[in-house]
């Protein structure tokens, strides 16, 4: 199955030679139809179930090395970035210059620039490739998919398919099936959360689109498109799989990073210790 | 908030036609007996069999119903219809007055929380017969006293000061599935195997697996517990243990919640069900036990309303927090302000 997510070519090359392999790849995989024999519910592919992405995209979308934190000398070893290819299918954000000024600074700003730090909502394609698992649920009606991060959560409106109402950090996602494939358009971001550990951002502009494919029943195909033209110069794609849990007692746990988070917020205000 | 309020005037007619309150003076407080159904009505199923619950259950009708029963009803539960037009034309006086304000431009932050509908009961609390909470164990007094709440004092020097809805991290159970003054938006959603209970406030899901998941190992503690669920019948029962111990059982947005926390062991176990008696009303019941901090289980029973055309907001309460920082330093200037006081003398 692992043939099936060719980005590992696609990062190794040049700048220049990405575009080309990857606009004929998309054109491949987009073409090419779901396994016929996924489970289905309602005549569609069943994603129920719990999933988690199997890499380091969280820590850097883009190809990175393995790395020491610097100010996390005191954890050595535990807490260090594992190396990765990257999930971009183009290889790089196409950032524009400005934006990726600010990459740079987030970046060197991290971990304090990064709203994971505090526990802040992931925003969307974030919730995805977070090194937690999260849970779908499908049935008859709209599609809700439950993140263990903070208790994230979001409905995916198969039918009430409305402008989001207001700004917010996991934006309104609106879903439809192209034929095995579940399509979902996410806007109306606040343009707060970042897309990795790496600084990469977006704008209140964005609009994600996201495929879910089944490849099989224990893996998704997931894709995601990108679009803000505040940020980049041109949609760009992300591509990973998506592994179910597939243990019969797997169950979503929580993860509430709040009371993690606290003290760090709030450490400026701690009183000096009582005699 | 808007929303909120306009589902709430929406409703307002609906209720006083709800079965149970026509009905009120025939029922005790301890009633624990179905409502009926409706005449013909087939409880509907998903396409997989199991009874069908989804839909959106807002239950900011219940806002103006206290947790605890004002004294002067005993152990009645129900409102006699002298009672109910009472109410109702005070509210109409309310709503008038309301509306002269703002026809003169000067309504204030004090209406923020308005009244659109009478109670339709007269507390939350159905057993005890009296309404009232159970008394609370010595151990269960002595852990309430130590939990931190923004209702009960006001010097603040930490997180730990604070109840765990001032922090964002949680209105816990069963508090979560009370009423509040806003965001009271209730979620049902069915898939195979799971019901899923999202609750609008702090964007919280509680995964409820069906049938023969094994109970979670009891090291493995979270805010809102581990739930379990069957059903009897077309009622779904749910059962939730796993807890922290870290929250309070009520808090004060709840109309008639005592003003101190009311602590929670890890041995809390709460036992919900859920029993739909029309295509729009459910009657959902609450037990909470735990005899480490509580002499006495006690019992929540309400009537839901579906309204799938109310909307949840994101509730992202901790990504701007400002409450916690503010009022720590708040406190320590009043703290300077006093010992300069003290100096001067």
């Amino acid at each position: 199955m692992h043939r099936s997510f060719p980005t590992s070519p696609v990062a190794q090359q040049s700048a220049r030679g990405v575009s080309l392999v990857a606009v004929l790849l998309v054109v491949a995989f987009s073409a090419r139809p779901a396994a016929a024999d996924v489970p289905r519910i309602g005549g569609k592919p069943d994603l129920n179930g719990i999933w988690q992405a199997m890499n380091s995209a969280n820590w850097n979308l883009e190809a990175h090395s393995a790395q020491k934190i610097d100010s996390q000398w005191e954890l050595g070893a535990l807490f260090s970035i594992p190396a990765g290819k990257s999930v971009v299918v183009e290889g790089r954000i196409p950032y524009l210059p400005e934006a990726l000024k600010v990459r740079e600074k987030l970046r060197a700003e991290w971990p304090n620039s990064d709203p994971e730090t505090f526990c802040y909502l992931p925003g969307i394609p974030r919730a995805t490739y977070m090194p937690y698992p999260f849970q779908i649920f499908q049935g008859d009606r709209d599609i809700l998919m439950v993140y263990s991060y903070a208790t994230a959560n979001r409905t995916i409106f198969m039918k009430d398919h409305q402008e989001p109402p207001i700004d917010s950090w996991m934006g309104r996602s609106n879903g439809h099936w192209e034929g095995d494939t579940l399509v979902v358009e996410t806007t109306g971001f606040n343009g707060r959360a970042h897309l990795d550990r790496a600084g990469n951002h977006f704008s209140p502009a964005l609009k994600v689109v996201e495929r879910f494919t089944m490849e099989n029943a224990n893996v998704i195909r997931y894709e995601a498109t990108l679009e803000d033209p505040q940020t980049y110069s041109k949609p760009w794609t992300i591509r990973m799989p998506l592994y179910k849990h597939v243990e019969a007692d797997a169950e979503l746990l929580e993860f509430k990073c709040i009371p993690f988070s606290e003290e760090l917020l709030y450490k400026d205000l701690e009183l000096p210790a009582k005699k | 908030m808007n929303q909120t309020f306009k589902s709430l005037t929406a409703s307002a007619v609906a209720a006083l036609m709800l079965p149970g309150v026509s009905a009120a003076a025939e029922r005790s407080a301890a009633d624990t007996s179905s409502p009926r159904t409706p005449a013909g009505w087939q409880h509907p199923r998903t396409p997989w069999g199991d009874p069908d619950l989804q839909g959106t259950w807002p239950i900011a009708h219940l806002m103006s119903v206290p947790l605890q029963r004002p004294p002067q009803y005993g152990d009645r539960l129900h409102f006699t219809e002298e009672e109910l037009a009472q109410q109702r034309k005070a509210i109409e006086e309310q709503n008038q007055r309301y509306a002269e304000e703002n026809a003169e431009g000067r309504l204030g932050m004090g209406h923020w929380v308005e009244e659109t509908e009478p109670p339709v009961q007269t507390s939350l609390i159905v057993d005890p017969p009296n309404g009232q909470l159970p008394p609370q164990t010595e151990v269960g007094k002595q852990m309430s006293a130590s939990m931190g709440s923004d209702w009960n004092r006001e010097v603040f020097d930490s997180v730990a000061d604070f109840g765990t809805w001032n922090r964002c991290i949680t209105r816990g159970l069963p508090n979560g599935m009370f009423p509040n003054p806003y965001n009271n938006g209730i979620q049902i959603l069915q898939a195979p195997g799971y019901v899923v209970i999202s609750v609008e406030m702090i964007h919280e899901s509680r995964i409820v697996p069906l049938g023969g998941m094994p109970r979670l190992d009891s090291e493995v503690k979270q805010w809102l517990g581990s739930s379990r669920g069957h059903w009897e019948g077309n009622t779904l029962v749910v059962e939730t243990t796993n807890f922290n111990g870290q929250t309070s059982m009520t808090d004060v947005p709840t109309r008639g919640s005592p003003i101190d926390p009311r602590a929670s062991s890890t041995s809390m176990k709460i036992v919900e069900r859920f029993e739909r008696t029309g295509d729009d009303t459910l009657t959902y019941t609450v037990t909470i036990s735990d005899p480490i901090t509580q002499t006495a289980d006690w019992t929540v029973r309400v009537p839901w309303k579906r309204d799938d055309s109310y909307q949840f907001f994101e509730y992202a309460c901790h990504e701007d927090n400002s409450a916690i920082r503010n009022f720590i330093t708040s406190s320590r200037a009043k703290r300077a302000q006093e010992a300069a006081a003290r100096k001067k003398k």
